[in-house]
């Protein structure tokens, strides 16, 4: 976008002063300062505006505006995403649902969802399932409470539930979008009726699946004022187990094992530096005798003796694997994990809360992706080798996804950020490297990224990427940029 | 309150843990005091870590020192049945705790009274109905 | 890089702006009462841009300091707009936690500095120059206090007032003093200044050290071995401000219901009468931002309340570290009055909602906002000073 003259600045804020009152329209430096960049060494770009709707209208009224204007718009919640995917990368008017279109729309106890407005966060969500929908639960990343529940949906995030359920783009049962030129168009079974009705939002097929037309976009095809998430029946017994691992191809069979026997929540695998960090030591150094990597098992059972039956499966996968490779691995409680390492781990099973090594400094990046579970061994010695290349503390994080269909690995860099950017970005550049190699797929994926993944993948693939964009935003402005298109 | 140094490995980290829920009760003190014994703790399958009391020092290093006072060895799931409350005579009958240099029998139980009522304290933090289980 | 020259700030300030560099990835935890995730922000919920919550000002302070941003008239309004409650640093979980309200007081030093403190909060400054109190009122040294309490000008227990207490309001002084005479405490009162907490609050560090030094100096001439103040704020600021600025208190610092207690925990103490002595039966409690949020100083007054026979304590939904703001703090009061009564009328609402039929609180700040914002609202309640409760009571 051009830089908008004064004259059209101040036509374009009253425009919006009008749509959504001049208090929730900001084009003053200082409040734009602030969307100008996120955690990651992702380039800072301002914005001219920040708006805060309230109201689907506001929404189309705005879109409108954008059409007309050529301005961009940029959908923001938390800018939690760690990818720079609210930086607005040609300015214009960032859109800030947290603070006022964040409500639970509907909680439908029988179908199991929750349609939500796009500021809704983690904590909240939480908090209302416990207060008022206590038998139904949603599930949580590591990320930090006040985060979308909705971005982290549209952009196919992970949670405490993925070995059993994947990603959370597949828990979505619809949206209600507006497109690009204002257009309020509802996907997914709550297709059915001219209004909008809370109880038809039950399913995403069997019509042609146009939702793939939205969840991982990064907000590029249209803005989402609507979300059904599937929530699940809360088990009556939910626990957790820790496993400890010597040897990296030894953790991700470990891993994928534990995946195909279908009786764990999730599986989530840090590097044991991770667990260091968590209780209180911000720069651990990994001495030889050390395990490599420990495992968070969150379980849920029906009944005690529904417990046990898994433990006991988890228990035999775990001698399998030590058979197998001469007893590396170990499991326990983590209640007792917790008590002795320290009560610091705590926060990586009690979700949404926050994971403290990724607050630990001003600056954090990382390489996420989905990636093909055999090659995850490879993925972490390699990626121990290039965090010890750059000397930053090893921080690997990895899943197992839907019984090992898929798996997760993200290597993390906590940075100072106006000390450490450059040497966290380089070694950023090899990780992306190393996973593209081993057949990774980023995800949530900054723009640099994406820009060198293009130099990996079917053109035909970006053609077709290409004009679906040009046909659902012809004017380039919703959120421009992302992807270098 | 004990001196400790602050280990920077993980069973380590679990040892100072450990003997910091004593410590933090003031039942730490009397038990060390001009203890001047090296006990090195195995977890079977990880690693050493040698504890050496010195005064009201205790330094815990990621390493079997040589000329030890004794060593115990045992693994992660007898440490866990320790803190769930069995008893450590038991668990040595049945060859789950192994102990070299068992004839400093006072150090032994010294030791195990340094030691076991520790896991005890760890086991009732994380008890099986603790913060993590929900039923 | 460029950086600004922040040489000029005070060394406490220096070092907090420091931190801004390595510290803080937005990661939003500060906005809500953590894993309560309640609204506990009053500025953020307010004003609702990133620039308005915790991190949001971490971000313009490092936009300052690395000259990414300028000064300007207006970026005093994020940085002057927050009563500095600390429910923020309540809910971080990052390193920095406990430094957040230094970072802000250290940005508004900055600011001071740089382009000068609003027009409103400039006055605190004057007006304690030239009359030792932030109020305007004549300066009193106290002498008709000792004189009509029959204090002796050295005793093992200092009751510094507050100029909150001392000019606005003295029902709850002479609750404190009378209080404080009903359990035989030995303590006298002092020729008080300022004790620089609204200074401090506003970035106006001037004339600080010189006010710490001369509380000191007064309190030393009793030989007290104790000072007790009825002031969350000059408690926050005896407590943690004087040794921040170089200036040993050399004495135990408690406030009232610390006192309270330990006296009423002696044995052969008079007995508090049922009811408080004055038909308050339900009450609930507000938790100064000062006593809480930025000591951690949550049981005592509760412990206190429990003492008084037939008092019911009912908790509104936020108190201790998801508490909500009186609004008053942070020369919010001075500086953004209509905002202050509207923070505080949110409070007095959540007071009126849990049926209690007194709201009590342990600081004259607090109970000077919320009293307003109950008058304003009507609800009936009626807004009294801990110190007051057990005045009735004694």
């Amino acid at each position: 976008m051009e830089k908008l003259t004064d004259r059209k600045r101040s036509e374009i804020k009253g425009r919006l002063e009008g749509i959504f009152g001049p208090e929730n329209v900001t084009d003053k430096v200082h409040d734009l300062f602030p969307y100008s960049y996120d955690a990651t060494e992702c380039e800072p770009h301002m914005p001219d505006f920040v708006v805060l709707p309230e109201y689907v209208d506001q929404v189309v009224a705005v879109v409108k505006l954008a059409s007309e204007s050529g301005v961009p718009l940029v959908p923001y919640i938390s800018g939690n995403n760690i990818g720079g995917l609210t930086i607005p990368e040609r300015g214009g008017i960032v859109v800030d649902f947290s603070k006022r279109m964040n409500r639970i729309l509907h909680v439908h106890e029988s179908h199991m969802y929750a349609i939500l407005e796009p500021g809704v966060t983690f904590g909240q969500l939480k908090k209302h399932l416990d207060d008022h929908h206590p038998g139904l639960r949603y599930s949580y990343p590591f990320a930090p409470p006040f985060s979308g529940a909705v971005g982290n949906a549209m952009l196919s995030g992970m949670n405490n539930m993925s070995c059993a359920h994947g990603s959370m783009g597949d828990w979505i049962n619809g949206v209600e979008v507006v497109l690009h030129d204002g257009t309020v168009a509802r996907v997914g079974s709550c297709f059915l009726g001219k209004e909008f009705r809370p109880d038809n939002w039950h399913s995403r097929y069997p019509m042609p699946d146009l939702l793939g037309m939205f969840v991982n976009w990064q907000g590029m095809t249209g803005i989402v004022t609507k979300c059904a998430v599937q929530l699940w029946p809360r088990r009556p017994i939910e626990t957790a187990y820790v496993g400890i691992a010597y040897g990296f191809e030894t953790t991700a069979e470990l891993m994928r094992e534990l995946g195909r026997a279908e009786v764990i929540d999730d599986i989530s695998a840090v590097s044991v530096e991770v667990a260091k960090m968590s209780v209180g030591i911000p720069t651990p150094i990994k001495i030889p005798e050390e395990p490599d990597f420990a495992l968070l098992v969150p379980v849920s059972a029906l009944t005690r003796k529904h417990l046990e039956a898994k433990y006991e499966i988890i228990q035999d996968v775990f001698a399998k694997v030590n058979r197998k490779h001469g007893n590396k691995t170990f499991i326990t409680k983590f209640d007792t994990f917790a008590s002795l390492v320290g009560e610091g781990v705590r926060a990586f099973y009690d979700l949404p809360g926050v994971v403290t090594p990724l607050v630990e400094y001003s600056g954090l990046t990382w390489f996420g992706s989905y990636a093909p579970p055999e090659h995850l061994g490879t993925l972490f010695e390699k990626a121990n080798a290039i965090f010890h290349k750059y000397n930053f503390p090893a921080f690997v994080y990895s899943k197992i996804m839907k019984s090992g269909h898929y798996g997760i690995f993200r290597s993390i860099i906590r940075y100072k950020k106006d000390s450490e950017e450059d040497r966290a970005h380089r070694a950023m550049e090899e990780f992306f490297d190393l996973g593209v190699e081993h057949g990774c797929i980023p995800y949530k994926a900054p723009v640099w990224m994406c820009e060198r993944l293009k130099e990996h993948i079917d053109p035909n693939w970006l053609e077709l990427f290409k004009r679906v964009k040009g046909l659902m935003d012809p004017k380039g402005i919703l959120n421009p940029g992302r992807w270098g298109v | 309150m004990t001196d400790f140094n602050e280990p920077q490995d993980i069973l380590g980290i679990g040892i100072r843990n450990l003997l910091g829920y004593r410590d933090s009760r003031g039942e730490l003190e009397p038990l060390i005091a001009n203890w001047e014994k090296t006990v090195v703790v195995e977890v079977a399958g990880m690693y050493p870590v040698t504890l050496r009391f010195h005064g009201k020092e205790i330094r815990i290093e990621p390493s079997a020192a040589a000329g030890f006072d004794l060593k115990v060895t045992m693994s992660i799931e007898t440490m866990a049945a320790l803190s769930d409350g069995s008893g450590p005579l038991l668990e040595f009958l049945k060859g789950r705790v192994k102990v070299e240099k068992m004839w400093h029998l006072g150090t032994l139980l010294r030791f195990l009274k340094i030691i076991v009522p520790a896991l005890r304290i760890a086991g009732e933090r994380g008890a099986y109905h603790g913060k993590t289980h929900r039923s | 890089m460029e950086f600004a020259d922040i040489s000029g700030l005070s060394q406490p300030s220096q070092e907090a702006l420091k931190l801004v560099l390595d510290r803080c990835i937005k990661c939003n935890t500060c906005k809500y009462a953590y894993k309560e995730f309640t609204p506990t922000c009053p500025s953020g919920e307010s004003f609702k841009f990133e620039s308005y919550w915790a991190s949001g000002r971490i971000r313009i302070a490092r936009g300052l300091l690395t000259k990414r941003l300028e000064w300007t008239e207006d970026i005093l309004h994020p940085i002057f707009a927050c009563t500095t409650c600390g429910a923020c640093k309540d809910s971080c979980q990052a390193p920095q936690k406990d430094r957040i309200v230094d970072i802000i007081e250290a940005l508004r030093e900055f600011a001071v500095k740089s382009v000068g403190a609003p027009a409103r909060q400039a006055r605190l400054d004057q007006l304690v120059v030239e009359h030792h109190n932030p109020y305007g009122n004549a300066h009193s040294d106290n002498a008709d206090i000792r004189a009509k309490y029959h204090l002796k000008p050295t005793a093992s227990v200092v009751y510094f007032i507050g100029c909150t207490s001392n000019y606005r309001q003295q029902r709850l002084r002479d609750a404190t003093l009378s209080v404080l005479q009903k359990l035989g405490v030995d303590f006298t009162v002092v020729d008080e200044r300022c004790c620089g907490s609204p200074l401090i609050r506003t970035g106006q560090l001037d004339l600080v050290p010189g006010l710490m030094r001369h509380n000191v100096g007064e309190i030393a001439k009793t030989g007290a071995k104790i000072v007790v103040t009825s002031c969350a704020g000059c408690y926050r600021t005896m407590k943690q401000d004087f040794a921040k600025y170089g200036v040993g208190i050399g004495v135990e610092v408690l406030h009232t219901t610390e006192l309270i207690n330990r006296e009423l925990g002696k044995a052969g103490t008079k007995r508090l009468q049922q009811g408080g002595g004055a038909g308050a039966t339900t009450v609930t409690y507000h938790d100064p931002c000062h006593l809480g949020h930025h000591i951690g100083l949550f049981e005592p007054p509760r412990d206190l309340l429990a003492r008084i026979p037939g008092v019911e304590l009912v908790e509104m939904p936020r108190n201790r570290t998801a508490s909500w703001c009186c609004g008053a703090g942070g020369g919010v009061k001075i500086g953004y009055p209509d905002w202050a009564l509207r923070v505080a009328g949110e409070r007095v609402e959540e007071a009126r909602r849990t049926g209690a039929g007194t709201l009590v609180s342990t600081c004259p700040f607090c109970k000077t906002n919320l009293s307003d914002a109950n008058a304003q609202a009507g609800t009936g309640l009626d807004v009294v000073d801990l110190v007051e409760l057990i005045d009735r009571a004694l």
